[in-house]
């Protein structure tokens, strides 16, 4: 099975007694057999664990703090949790199949925010056609980088650190190429973030609430089609093993362009969607987002892209719940003390697999 | 094992032997100007200025300022008989707090003996460790406002023209009870953006606001990089408070003050701020992003020199004819900055650091003849007769307090109406005695 396709609920348990287990388990008390049924729930039904916690966290908390202010924290921290996943799947798919820590993802999140700025702003088009022109202008950027850097790099069988300096650098360059056209400055989207929609006594913003269907939708789909398509099972093949999938016919130049080009547009997407969603925003404003992102994806488990979304979502809402116990200033280091927890019981994120030998 | 154990040691000795010529050569530039006690000595004043980096905007008028300060003080020195050469030296600080050191060694090496700057509290800390303690050069910041810079370890050798936040703080609270209500009936919701600035001014307001007796809940500080702030605007609006005090920047305040529209029971015309969000002239729009409804209504203050008074119609006017750049925030304080400087050095009959230190309270507040820098001569002569005055700012009475710091302060009072335009509308006090 591939890294990508990983079940989210985690594989079937291994049908018959565990090793050296069967006869021992009649005298075991019934605390440690529950313990152990824990332990190997964690390691093998990762899906199901986590629901438990969230599901757990969340009844403690309605208990502490009554209902509807835990649910409202919950809202915000879908929303949030969106912008997380969004931007976090592109990061995750492209390290996945091509080995590569993309440092410059968030600034490609940066570049689709202002391409929509400069779409509407600049050239007058309606928001939704100048969002849709950032999205692919960012994935076009992801394709010309791939042809005039990231290939002739491969071929000079470029090493991890080598890729991991260049993707620096790439992130600097596109920062500071926005900075030098577009300037420091604020600025926005036409678009209304001070509406908001209320529902159960619940108060959501309408932007958010469309940033957070597109988000799950999206992501959605691009997990079915890693699964069904020709495409995602190519892409699959080539995250297992790369020079096998080559020598069995698959076309891995095309496919790695594909790659860049489905990473690069998600990218887009998330920045035009955070962009959009709040705001105001700044040449930083990816680059900002991209610690957490990383957190994501090692949470969800490197190079998964349901762990991404998973991640994504479970770092959104943490911090958001965070904030009803501590002070909110400390909510972006929540995310990573839980993270830093995650990887003590999992060492390979939540969907990740030990390293294959 | 050995080798590497002498190695270590030739490092560490040349490194001493290098810092020590280094504080050598730095020393000796101090014993340039003339004997202490004597009548005649030249008086040079290191003007540090942001020309570059994030303040770049205050430089050029704080420059000019200091030139404008120095050439009334050389026309009074003349006008009062007294052989005093009056100068000034311009460096960049860039805005950075080691870029600035290197600006006040060279001022220093060029002979000045009083330092006007830096802008930036971080700067102005850092000069005051590592320049105006050790080199016994006495720095008066034109427009440093962190509380910290008050509590400094500073031998008297750190001063500030700006009022410290602390007496910010103070003047919002006056201005929080003249607009909304008695503290005893108020309760306000404080936030801040979770860094020094935020934290600091916010701090001292929930310190005098309790004080008084007022209620307050928060303060909910958030980071200026997160993602989202729908939780802690929610947090801000709950319980329904009769006022806010938002401290934060606009890049923040654009995403914060949308998230508290959002939830619906936000009112814009319960808010109170600082300079932060109000950095526009009169009638300029919000700074782009913040949304109109996120802050019509809402009132606040920021330094600014008192609009009245003879001496501050003649430097308006004195600036305005010189040219060059026009007006901006603690212009005046960089002009009080240096007159200050000129007259604790002719009271105290030297251009030594540590003497003019000495006198620089004395100069600056009561008792003793007011003056203000219209009748400069008369407050030398004074001086040199060996009586004592009280030097009346451009910028405000100054008197400064045994911190170093300025007691009275005016700031202007600004509102954005409900399109979201910036108003100007009067001025309010704020006196350091009562905030103890």
């Amino acid at each position: 099975m591939s890294r990508l396709e990983d079940n989210a609920m985690g594989p079937e348990e291994l049908s018959g007694p565990h090793p050296g287990g069967a006869d021992r388990l009649g005298d075991e008390p019934a605390w440690r057999r529950l313990l152990r049924r824990a332990r190997v729930g964690v390691r093998d039904r990762p899906g199901y664990a986590l629901l438990g916690i969230t599901a757990s966290l969340f009844a403690g908390l309605v208990a502490v703090y009554g209902l509807s202010d835990v649910a409202q924290r919950t809202l915000n921290g879908l929303v949030a949790g969106s912008y997380f996943a969004l931007g976090a799947v592109g990061l995750t798919l492209v390290y996945g199949i091509l080995k590569l820590v993309n440092f410059a993802h968030g600034d490609m999140l940066t570049f689709g925010a202002y391409m929509a700025l400069l779409f509407s702003a600049g050239l007058g088009l309606p928001s939704l056609v100048a969002m849709a022109a950032g999205v692919l202008a960012t994935a076009g950027l992801g394709l010309a980088f791939e042809r005039l850097l990231w290939r002739p790099m491969r071929r000079k069988r470029a090493g991890l650190l080598q890729l991991l300096l260049t993707a620096i650098g790439l992130a600097l360059f596109i920062r500071s190429g926005i900075q030098f056209v577009a300037g420091t400055a604020q600025r926005s989207l036409d678009v209304d973030v001070l509406a908001s929609v209320e529902f159960l006594g619940l108060r959501i913003g309408t932007t958010e609430l469309i940033v957070v269907v597109v988000g799950v939708a999206v992501l959605t789909l691009v997990a079915v089609l890693l699964r069904v398509t020709s495409v995602g099972r190519q892409m699959r093949a080539l995250s297992d093993n790369f020079s096998l999938a080559e020598t069995t016919g698959v076309d891995t130049s095309r496919i790695v362009a594909l790659t860049w080009v489905f990473g690069a547009g998600l990218a887009g997407l998330a920045g035009v969607l955070y962009a959009a969603a709040a705001g105001s925003f700044n040449p930083n404003l990816g680059f900002l987002l991209l610690l957490t992102l990383f957190a994501a994806v090692i949470l969800g488990g490197i190079g998964n892209a349901y762990g991404a979304l998973v991640g994504g979502m479970f770092l959104g809402l943490t911090q958001e719940w965070s904030t009803l116990v501590i002070d909110s200033r400390w909510k972006i280091a929540i995310g990573f003390v839980i993270l830093i927890m995650v990887l003590i019981v999992r060492p390979n994120g939540l969907f990740g697999r030990a390293a294959k030998i | 094992m050995m080798r590497g154990k002498a190695t270590h040691w030739i490092i560490a000795g040349a490194l001493a032997a290098a810092v020590a010529a280094g504080l050598a050569g730095c020393g000796g530039s101090e014993e340039g100007g003339g004997a202490g006690g004597e009548a005649a000595f030249d008086l040079k004043v290191g003007s540090l200025v942001p020309l570059t980096g994030g303040l770049a905007s205050f430089g050029p008028p704080g420059r000019k300022a200091a030139d404008l300060a120095t050439d009334v003080g050389q026309k009074a020195l003349d006008n009062a008989g007294l052989d005093v050469n009056f100068t000034v030296e311009h460096a960049d600080t860039q805005t950075e707090p080691q870029a600035a050191i290197q600006a006040a060694r060279k001022v220093l090496a060029g002979g000045a003996t009083c330092l006007d700057g830096a802008y930036t509290s971080a700067e102005t800390i850092a000069l005051g460790n590592s320049v105006a303690v050790p080199q016994r050069v006495p720095l008066i910041a034109p427009s440093s406002s962190a509380p910290a810079l008050s509590a400094l370890d500073d031998d008297d050798f750190v001063w500030r023209t700006s009022a410290s936040d602390a007496l910010g703080a103070v003047a919002l609270a006056n201005l929080v009870e003249r607009e909304a209500g008695a503290p005893a009936e108020t309760t306000v919701a404080l936030a801040a953006r979770d860094d020094a600035y935020g934290e600091g001014f916010i701090e001292q307001f929930k310190t005098a606001w309790v004080e008084r007796g007022g209620g307050i809940t928060g303060p909910v500080l958030y980071d200026p990089s997160q993602a989202s702030f729908n939780s802690e605007a929610g947090q801000m609006v709950s319980d329904d408070p009769d006022a806010y005090v938002i401290i934060d920047f606009p890049e923040t305040y654009a995403r914060f003050g949308a998230a508290l529209v959002r939830t619906g029971q936000f009112h814009p015309d319960r808010m109170f701020s600082n300079n932060g969000i109000a950095p526009g002239a009169e009638g300029e729009k919000a700074p782009d992003g913040i949304p109109a409804p996120a802050i019509a209504g809402s009132r606040g203050h920021r330094p600014w020199t008192p609009a009245a008074g003879e001496a501050v119609e003649a430097f308006d006017e004195l600036y305005r004819s010189a040219g060059g750049p026009a007006r901006h925030t603690y212009d005046a304080q960089s002009f009080d900055a240096v007159v200050l400087c000129l007259l604790a050095a002719v009271a105290a009959g030297s251009n030594e650091g540590a003497q003019i230190k000495e006198k620089l309270r004395e100069v600056s507040a009561p008792p003793g003849r007011k003056f203000s820098y219209l009748e400069l001569a008369d407050a030398l002569r004074a001086l040199a007769d060996g009586q004592d005055i009280d030097y009346e700012g451009v910028s405000g009475p100054v008197n400064f307090d045994e911190r170093g710091d300025p007691t009275v302060a005016t700031f202007q009072v600004w509102s954005y109406d409900e399109g979201g335009t910036l108003e100007v509308a009067g001025e309010i006090e704020a006196n350091a005695d009562e905030s103890r």
